[in-house]
């Protein structure tokens, strides 16, 4: 048997078309590092490994190689709120335990277009709902880098097994940081799309106006290529943009010294971890040594974003959430009289205390007598904060900041205060309410040996200059080599 | 009209939401949402001016897609997660609603 190559996505594609690999044996790698590493990570909810093994014996039998796609053999874990025909999709809820989705997302048959393999579904936080990856009716998920610790949320799986070595790219969602904030906590590269540039169709909907849909990875051009495969206009979503797709592989390679990077300096100054807010702003002289122009910019009203962001959201949930009644599909309780029981029931039953407590806060919110006084002003919030990135993003090309205000934490640290755990997204919330996209790379470890996130934000449909950016720091500092201990990347299991 | 922090009208909400809690979950998220609101409650605060929410002028084009009946998913294959399907064409059942 063929071995199965270390490093990357775009390595393991290249080892597959030179023939010195094989699909079937990159999976049987995955399988095995999976079957190793998942009881104590609790990162994978799914893998079918007879389906993963045929499609990877189908790529094999291929008479050219070549046909196969830009993602050829790359295996994929996807997180467990996006639609997987024949496979189950939870979005890590009781609800849904047991879900075969009849169809599956546009992301989902992009990437399998391109040549790529589903390995499986990843745990998250329930409806993508949560910081830390622990409201899963699954259990929670272990970070790599220390077991203690959540991996962050709520695609948590995604990183998790991005940085364990099980895949080198996953797909997660992002409504208000939950590709950024995992990939800062577990040392991966994680992109939230603008907002139209990705479908989500078959993505399991929280908050409409915000969910996307992108790439964690453990390199950036694998990001880039992840990105490239899934982006575009679909018809199935009415929300998806018709501008150009870039070619964004082709735009990398390139140096700093092309970007004027804006800095809220005054956004470190209260509730970020000492070492947190050295190495963010250490990177950014990274960047001016390189010969990028820096400049100290001012974001008004950033101290709305979190509170605008979790009355928006969760109106938004309180309402898409509506449709699990026990009715079509979901968990239906066994001990109810009336309809209007079997919904109270089914409802109380399937859902977890993080997803009932944010369905109310959205119910209040959009209530008689508090609608105009919450939703109303959240969203004059939301214009207010778009408008300050916008302004600032006419002077400046990106705009640069920690991803996560502290490391990872230790599990079970906030689940009992909800407003510390909210508050965990204080940087990430920004750019899921302007609709901008955004990408968070290593910048470095803090104490204890944990990853360190900068997340860099772009004006809107400019993944390029995010890209290309994020590319040159990575190839300048190294930082993308940093693994968890005890992962391998590829190599026999 | 801010909410009553200390008071937040739990059961009202639930009711709402279609969740039935019990004595103690209504407790636990009576607190807890109480101090979430207070916590959201700084977005209330007038703005003196500022944008208008929902302006559209600036958006991207999106895509469009003529109105037209298109082939979708067969009801066997939409309702095979149904909890209590039945019937051909297939149906879900449901409690009596009716008398």
């Amino acid at each position: 048997m063929s071995e199965s190559p270390a490093g990357s996505a775009g390595a393991l594609r290249q080892a597959f078309l030179e023939g010195a690999t094989t699909a079937t044996a990159i999976c049987r790698d995955v399988l095995a590092r999976i079957a190793a590493r998942n009881p104590d990570l609790g990162a994978m909810l799914a893998v079918d490994e007879a389906a993963v093994l045929r499609r990877a014996a189908a790529l094999d039998g291929l008479a050219d190689r070549r046909l196969a796609g830009p993602l050829a053999a790359v295996p994929v874990a996807v997180k467990d709120n996006i639609c997987t025909a024949g496979l189950t999709t939870t979005a890590g809820s009781k609800t849904l335990a047991g879900f075969v989705p009849p169809y599956s997302a546009t992301v989902v048959e992009r990437l399998e277009r391109a040549g790529a393999i589903i390995v499986g579904k990843t745990n998250c936080d329930e409806f993508a709902m949560g910081s830390s990856s622990e409201h899963s009716a699954f259990g929670p998920v272990r970070n790599p880098w220390d077991r203690s610790r959540t991996p962050g949320g709520s695609s948590g799986g995604s990183a998790a097994a991005v940085a364990a070595g099980f895949v080198p790219v996953a797909l997660g969602s992002d409504t208000g940081g939950s590709v950024r904030q995992p990939a800062a906590l577990c040392g991966c590269v994680g992109l939230r799309p603008t907002y139209g540039r990705v479908s989500r169709h078959g993505l399991i909907a929280f908050a409409s106006s915000l969910d996307q849909v992108g790439p964690l990875a453990l390199t950036v051009r694998d990001a880039a290529a992840v990105l490239q495969a899934i982006a575009g206009p679909d018809a199935l979503d009415a929300t998806t943009s018709t501008l150009p797709v870039p070619d964004w592989e082709a735009a990398l390679g390139g140096d700093a010294r092309d970007f004027r990077i804006g800095f809220p300096k005054h956004l470190l100054e209260h509730g970020v971890d000492a070492e947190v807010a050295r190495a963010v702003e250490t990177a950014v002289q990274v960047f001016a040594a390189r010969g990028a122009e820096v400049r100290t910019i001012t974001l008004a009203d950033a101290d709305l974003a979190v509170p605008a962001y979790y009355l928006i959201a969760t109106a938004e949930a309180s309402s898409n959430l509506a449709r699990y009644d026990g009715v079509r599909y979901g968990h239906r309780s066994a001990d109810a009289g009336t309809l209007r029981e079997m919904y109270e029931a089914s409802r109380s039953e399937g859902f977890g205390a993080e997803v009932k407590r944010r369905i109310m806060l959205g119910t209040f919110v959009l209530s008689a007598g508090y609608y105009d006084h919450y939703y109303v002003k959240a969203q004059a919030a939301r214009a207010r904060i778009t408008a300050a990135f916008m302004s600032a993003l006419a002077e400046v090309d990106l705009i640069a900041l920690p991803t996560s205000p502290t490391p990872a934490f230790a599990l079970g640290e906030r689940l009992q205060d909800p407003v510390t755990m909210y508050l965990s997204d204080v940087f990430t919330v920004g750019a899921s309410l302007a609709g901008l996209p955004a990408l968070s790379l290593p910048c470095g470890l803090a104490g204890g040996g944990l990853p360190v996130g900068l997340q860099l934000i772009g004006r809107p449909f400019d993944e390029t200059s995010l890209l290309r950016a994020a590319d040159a720091y990575e190839r300048e500092t190294g930082f993308g080599q940093l693994r968890a201990s005890g992962t391998r990347h590829g190599g026999r299991a | 009209m801010p909410a009553e922090r200390e008071d937040f009208p739990i059961a009202r909400v639930a009711a709402l939401a279609r969740l039935q809690l019990s004595p103690a979950e209504a407790d636990l998220f009576r607190a807890q949402l109480a101090r979430v609101i207070a916590f959201v409650d700084k977005v209330a605060a007038p703005a003196s001016d500022g944008p208008t929410p929902g302006g559209s002028e600036d958006r991207a084009p999106v895509l469009e897609r003529p109105d037209a009946a298109v082939p979708s998913l067969e009801a066997e294959a939409a309702l095979a997660n149904a909890p209590d399907a039945a019937g051909t064409p297939r149906l879900v059942r449901v409690p009596k609603v009716i008398g």
